[in-house]
């Protein structure tokens, strides 16, 4: 295994209308836990649009397991699409016009064309079972609850077995009784999977539960 | 009786899916990516819906008449023209429908969420399964709203096609062409026939083009 597992060097000028934010956040760490705490503004989004190739740095290293995702100097720029990195958004963004066990089998189907085939049935219907998710098989993300619809989003980034996982404010849109337990099992997930995983929050509880190693950001900053 | 009514229906179908393919396009490069001159572009396809239509006529004439930039080539080299054919009418029609489409689609690709996108890249889908599976699914309604009124446009096309085909019975002479002619002629009972004939065809296609544009219940 390569060391460190993580490497991100990140800088990026980003302009709206007059006013320029500057990203420049660099850290490395062995930890499969990661926290990336900061309040709202501070850049976390972009940080790990990034890491995932959603957003191109305008200089910068990004490193994770022993791959060079992106690199300025070198002039590597992985598309998304081979970057194994598992995005879990803010919103979750399902696709709102196909069914649950559609969700989680998207990855599995990369051509333009065709059903599944039977072995990637069986990965969806195990993905689905790990979750929770079997009776909602054929519900649409409209029809069914907020912690159900992370569920679903959750599958459908691990169902490809990603090197890491993002989390962007994963608990931030659901209410507070509900979040203890969501950070439990997202622990659990996460041993489970044996997935690194990088959380963005502004929650200090988040940053104390989920991260064995913690990033404090601020206007684009590492402070901490 | 039933001939301009048939070559209409065969003018406006050849023309609306011309519009629909070169529409969907135009809309998604200028929905989607941002470059110098995209503007004019946009602007350029927009065009056709404000300039007359014998305007546009006499720019497709500079375009593939015998002597024209394309035409002369076509002409020459493989010895035929869309000069006075009903092939010639589509054309023109579909360059007159083509902002329908274009501006339906772009909204319709406007109002795709681009973190549905870019949830999809990090999954692995490629950018042509990213169209056919996320955009397009989401946008079909506004696409197809569109390229029906298109579709309604062509129907009705006069001016363009007039330059481009002529008015020629039985080969381009559609509805709106044959309409004028009975009137002028003085058959004042075949031209009300052909205007029934057009009312309620164009008056189906908006009807069913507004049940595709309203929102969703």
């Amino acid at each position: 295994m390569s060391r460190p597992w993580v490497r991100v060097d990140v800088h990026k000028t980003l302009r709206a209308r007059d006013r320029a934010f500057h990203l420049d956040t660099a850290f490395e760490t062995d930890s499969d836990r990661i926290v990336v705490f900061g309040p709202s503004g501070s850049g976390k989004t972009a940080l790990i649009q990034c890491i995932a190739g959603l957003m191109t740095p305008d200089e910068g290293v990004v490193r994770v397991g022993g791959r060079t995702l992106f690199d300025s100097g070198a002039g590597i720029d992985l598309p998304p699409q081979e970057r194994r990195v598992g995005y879990l958004f803010q919103d979750y963004a399902l696709f709102p016009h196909l069914t649950v066990e559609e969700n989680v089998g998207f990855a599995l189907r990369p051509g333009l064309s065709g059903r599944l085939g039977e072995a990637e049935r069986k990965r969806v219907r195990d993905a689905l079972a790990a979750f929770d998710l079997e009776s909602h098989a054929r519900s649409l993300p409209r029809q069914i609850s907020g912690g159900q619809r992370q569920r679903v989003a959750l599958a459908r980034a691990l169902i490809v077995k990603p090197e890491i996982l993002l989390l962007d404010e994963p608990l931030s849109a659901l209410d507070s009784p509900l979040r203890e337990r969501v950070r439990g099992e997202l622990l659990a997930i996460q041993q489970r999977f044996a997935v690194p995983m990088i959380v963005i929050t502004h929650d200090p509880a988040d940053a104390a539960v989920l991260g064995r190693m913690v990033v404090v950001q601020r206007e684009g900053k590492v402070v901490g | 009786m039933l001939t301009p009514l048939l070559l209409t229906l065969k003018v406006a179908s050849a023309a609306t899916l011309m519009a629909l393919v070169a529409g969907v396009v135009a809309a998604r490069l200028i929905a989607r990516y941002r470059f110098p001159g995209r503007e004019v572009i946009d602007a350029l396809c927009t065009l056709p819906m404000v300039m007359p239509p014998t305007v546009l006529g006499y720019y497709l004439i500079v375009l593939i008449g015998r002597r024209g930039w394309l035409g002369a080539w076509l002409w020459e080299r493989l010895g035929i023209t869309l000069m006075f054919t009903w092939e010639g009418a589509a054309l023109a029609a579909a360059v007159v429908a083509f902002p329908l489409v274009f501006k339906g689609a772009r909204a319709a690709f406007e109002g795709v969420d681009r973190q549905l996108e870019g949830a999809a890249r990090t999954l692995g889908v490629s950018e042509s399964g990213i169209f056919l599976r996320v955009t397009l699914p989401l946008a079909w309604r506004g696409v197809l709203a569109g390229t029906m009124l298109a579709f309604a446009r062509a129907t009705g096309e006069f001016g363009a096609t007039l330059m481009v085909a002529g008015n020629i019975p039985g080969r381009t002479q559609t509805l709106s062409l044959a309409v004028y002619d009975a009137v002028q002629r003085g058959d004042d009972r075949f031209a009300a026939y052909l205007v029934a004939v057009t009312s309620v065809v164009c008056v189906a296609i908006l009807l069913g083009a507004g049940k595709l544009l309203k929102p969703r219940a």
